[in-house]
């Protein structure tokens, strides 16, 4: 029962929120503006108080502004009408009605606050009022299931009537198209294609590729220290060498298009040679709420010339049995294992050894025919 | 002997109140007892040296052992668990208890030979091991011997797990059974032989208190054989053999012998004189051209041979015998003879031409000899007294495989007559055989693999002027020999060598030994094909490489081997 009601308030205030602009002069108009923030998810039940069933008098950005040309009194109506194309469906009406009569001087904005409980100034009136039933339920049944506004494109349409003439004053029309792409923020995904985790580069400029259902995305990337045991903390324990964004920020132009970047020049903090980072890229959604984000899952990247790997692979590559096996295991992926000179030094029995002892090493225990390799791994 | 039995069993009472007095709760080092010592045993533990260990010698967790030549101890736990260490073995004990429980307990030997007897414990394994394999023991009594580059588990009742450590290879030694792990890797089991189970029974025998046998095993039986007089066929000799560098106590010594050529062996018991074995051949039994020969000594219940390879390689020694040469009308007939007997390579050979029964009178004789391969005779006037010629042939020139000689003997007649003995001389000399020179062994330090060592080699048995001698040394399996010229001190040449040139398994080894004549012999002959080796200890190399996951996890990539 509280559901329904809950669901047939929200429907409720989805149509509210589409009549809730209404305005009327029968002079010529300086200007009418329709303003609607674009959002990619919307959530209903910020625009609609259930208890009252009508537009919740706290949503911000969305406005009409009207004004005339003269300073005189102008009694007006607005014309309302709000249409609806579903995912992969046909555009319809979902209601469209008139406003009562209301006073302009000069200028107004009309804010949801007009249409809040309680309010009486401006109202749509019951006579020339449609709703599309049929529509109605549908929209009632997908709020059942989330209470967002359904995938689709969004069109507001609105005109300005002289109250004394009965009709349209010129220039008095608005309209506004919103797509929304996503019921819910978790349709939106990002998921990095390259490099692959644990990849090593040995140039200090990579390129990044991922794919994405979002609109716009925010790349960032952090440097791994010693003291971080997992991608999370290096993502959590220190500042990003890196964070550009393919969209607009506080007045800051997009830092780049597409689905790929390459490691700029420009960054934060170069890459340097024998240090791991950790890339991130975020989908960034739209909402009514503000921005979402939603991260790929994080890759961790070296940037390595992995000299001691490779000595490591053309000696061990030359063996057969469990020493190979379990090598060949933890240089591939998942393990994707590589030296790392921050985590200690190379020993020889003891004894801290360069790779050219190690090359030196290896070469002679290549030549040894019977040579008995035992190879393990140890965690730390 | 009872006195004895009774002492040990006092003995291993004490050992066993003194245990029972522990807690019963805290854990502890496991502790054990030498409760029986024979010569020269020391004790070290983990942070004094080397001290003389004594009966009832409490031993703690890390405490080592060792037995000197002709040495034993016995080691006695708390379960009654025995170990025999025999000679020349240096063992590490190891372990933990919790009241009477015995949590771990192991013993490391690096090197020896150990007889053990553990008692069957349902919670733990007794573990033995060497740096080659390890034997993980459960009731049962057995032998364990580490030899450098091979490891022996000898099992006469119960079984063990037998691991080669380099490897990994693990099989089960069954009772009756032998466990043999070598430094290559391999493992294998194979019916244990009389000699490896007598071993383990006259070990078990030592542990009951019989002094007498406790240096039978593992004791190098060296002796030094003479005949005397020089064998000459139709003349009885003397055959001595010399066991006093063998220091063990000798039960009997049995000569076999047999003319060259035939096929039974003559049995003789020989005389002994505390470590001096004599017989006398019977002069029908000395036979030209030479006698073959083999002693069998028993030392406790075994019988050892001498040389090892017994009735199948025996040794030999020339039996002279008379020849005859006309010449002018003068037939004189000599036997000729050498001493030493066997001849040894570069000794001073004396030699002996007997002319008792010439009725002639004889002016001089001199001896004609030449080395192998030498063109022209050497001559040496002989001494003569009583138609007796003697000369002493220098070392030098005592050189395998063999010397030709022939004696030129003048007559004291108006016409300066010579004959030749044998008639032909020079184009039809006689031969003595000159074994190979084997004696000259280097003395090496305990060689373990990537470490320098030191080698001796005492010369002072050859009588020829040495002006070098070289080692020439390599790794297995390495192509070519590495020459190692040695410092002569005296008659002791030493050298050192590099810890690079050092490599487990074993060192293969060479000789070259230059003489003040220029000549140079290898020892062993042919040491450059079939070069003689040393065991090296194996170490266990470690490579660590630390790295890191693409998930951020510090891996380190641990390599090891063994060399």
């Amino acid at each position: 029962m509280i559901i329904n009601k809950k669901v047939h308030s929200v429907a409720l205030g989805l149509t509210l929120l589409l009549l809730c602009f209404v305005s009327m002069s029968n002079a010529q108009l300086e200007r009418i503006q329709l303003n609607f923030e674009t959002y990619e998810v919307i959530y209903l039940t910020d625009f609609v108080d259930v208890r009252s069933q009508k537009l919740s008098p706290n949503v911000t950005g969305i406005s009409l502004d009207i004004e005339f040309k003269d300073e005189n009194r102008h009694q007006i109506y607005i014309y309302v009408e709000a249409r609806l194309a579903l995912l992969n469906e046909k555009e319809d009406y979902i209601v469209r009605g008139f406003t009562n009569k209301f006073d302009v001087i000069k200028k107004k904005t009309l804010v949801t606050s007009h249409f809040a409980r309680g309010s009486s100034e401006i109202y749509i009136v019951d006579e020339g009022y449609q709703e599309n039933k049929q529509l109605r339920k549908k929209l009632e049944n997908i709020a059942n299931k989330n209470p967002m506004a359904p995938p689709g494109t969004y069109r507001i349409i609105m005109k300005v009537y002289d109250f004394e003439t009965r009709k349209p004053i010129p220039g008095g029309d608005a309209e506004k198209t919103i797509f929304i792409p996503f019921s819910t923020v978790d349709e939106a995904f990002v998921e990095i294609i390259y490099p692959k985790t644990g990849s090593a580069f040995n140039n200090l400029a990579p390129t990044f590729n991922w794919t994405t259902s979002a609109n716009a995305v925010r790349v960032s990337v952090f440097e791994a220290l010693t003291n971080h045991r997992s991608p999370q903390d290096a993502l959590t324990g220190g500042s990003p060498s890196l964070v550009r964004k393919s969209y607009e920020d506080k007045n800051r132009t997009a830092d780049f298009s597409g689905t790929s970047l390459t490691y700029p020049a420009d960054a934060e903090r170069k890459l340097e040679q024998n240090k791991a980072y950790v890339l991130r890229v975020e989908a960034r959604v739209v909402t009514n709420r503000g921005d979402v984000f939603r991260p790929s899952q994080p890759v961790v990247f070296r940037i390595t010339d992995d000299k001691v790997g490779q000595m490591l692979d053309n000696f061990l590559n030359a063996f057969s049995g469990s020493a190979f096996v379990t090598y060949s295991s933890l240089r591939s992926e998942p393990s994707n294992w590589v030296a790392w000179p921050a985590y200690g030094n190379i020993v020889l029995d003891g004894r801290t050894i360069n790779e050219a002892d190690l090359q030196t090493l290896l070469n002679e225990l290549s030549g040894r025919s019977e040579l008995k390799l035992q190879l393990g791994i140890e965690n730390q | 002997m009872k006195s004895k039995i009774l002492i040990i069993s006092i003995l291993a009472l004490l050992v066993l109140l003194s245990l029972g007095q522990k807690s019963q709760q805290d854990k502890k080092d496991i502790s054990a007892y030498i409760i029986k010592v024979i010569r020269d045993v020391d004790m070290k533990a983990p942070t004094t040296g080397w001290q003389k260990a004594v009966p009832l010698t409490k031993l703690k967790s890390g405490y080592e052992v060792k037995t000197d030549k002709g040495s034993l101890a016995m080691i006695l736990f708390a379960d009654q668990s025995k170990l025999i260490l025999r000679e020349k073995s240096i063992v590490t004990i190891k372990g933990e208890v919790q009241g009477k429980e015995i949590l771990s307990r192991s013993v490391h030997m690096d090197r020896g030979n150990m007889i053990f007897n553990v008692k069957k414990s349902e919670s733990e394994q007794f573990r033995f091991s060497s740096p080659i394999s390890v034997a993980s023991i459960r009731g049962t009594e057995g032998g364990y011997i580490s030899g450098g580059n091979q490891d022996l588990l000898t099992i006469s009742e119960g079984l063990a797990e037998f691991t080669n450590s380099i490897s990994g290879n693990s099989s089960i030694v069954g009772a009756g059974q032998t466990g043999i792990a070598d430094s290559s890797g391999k493992l294998n089991v194979r019916k244990a032989n009389k000699k490896e189970l007598d071993n383990i029974q006259s070990g078990a025998s030592e542990g009951e208190g019989q002094q007498e046998k406790s240096t039978e095993k593992g004791v190098v039986i060296a002796g030094t054989i003479a005949f005397d007089p020089s064998p000459t066929e139709g003349n009885a000799t003397t055959i001595k053999l010399d066991l006093s560098q063998t220091d063990t106590t000798i039960n009997t010594v049995k000569f076999h012998y047999r003319r060259q050529g035939a096929t039974d062996y003559t049995q003789a018991e020989m005389i002994l004189d505390g470590k001096i074995a004599t017989s006398e051949i019977p002069a029908d039994k000395v036979l030209s051209p030479s006698l073959e020969y083999y002693f069998v000594i028993t030392v406790g219940n075994q019988n050892l041979s001498l040389p090892s390879g017994g009735a199948e390689s025996p040794g030999s020694v020339a039996v002279s015998a008379s020849i005859s040469s006309s010449a002018g009308g003068i037939q004189i007939s000599a036997t000729p003879s050498f001493s030493p007997s066997p001849v040894r390579s570069f000794i001073n050979l004396d030699s002996k031409l007997d002319m008792s029964n010439v009725t002639v009178s004889i002016n001089s004789v001199a001896l004609k000899y030449r080395r192998s391969g030498q063109a022209s005779f050497n001559t040496l006037d002989m001494a003569l007294s009583n138609k007796v010629a003697t000369s002493t042939i220098p070392g030098i020139d005592v050189q395998p495989p063999e010397l030709e000689y022939y004696f030129i003997v003048k007559i004291a007649d108006s016409a300066g007559t010579e004959i030749l003995l044998p008639s032909d001389g020079a184009s039809s000399p006689l031969k003595l055989k000159v074994p190979p020179l084997t004696r000259i062994v280097p003395a090496f330090s305990a060689l373990k693999s990537k470490s320098a060592g030191i080698v001796h080699v005492n010369f002072s048995s050859l009588q020829a002027n040495v002006t070098g001698i070289s080692l020439f040394h390599k790794k297995e399996n390495e192509a070519t020999f590495t020459e190692l010229i040695l410092t002569l001190s005296g008659q002791v040449a030493t050298g050192r060598l590099e810890g690079d040139k050092v490599k487990f398994p074993k060192l293969e080894y060479y000789l070259s030994i230059k003489f003040e004549d220029g000549s140079t012999v290898i020892v062993p002959e042919n040491g450059e094909t079939a070069p003689l080796s040393v065991p090296v200890q194996a170490i266990q190399r470690e490579l660590r490489i630390p790295g890191q996951t693409g998930s951020l996890q510090k891996k380190v990539l641990v390599l090891k081997w063994s060399e």
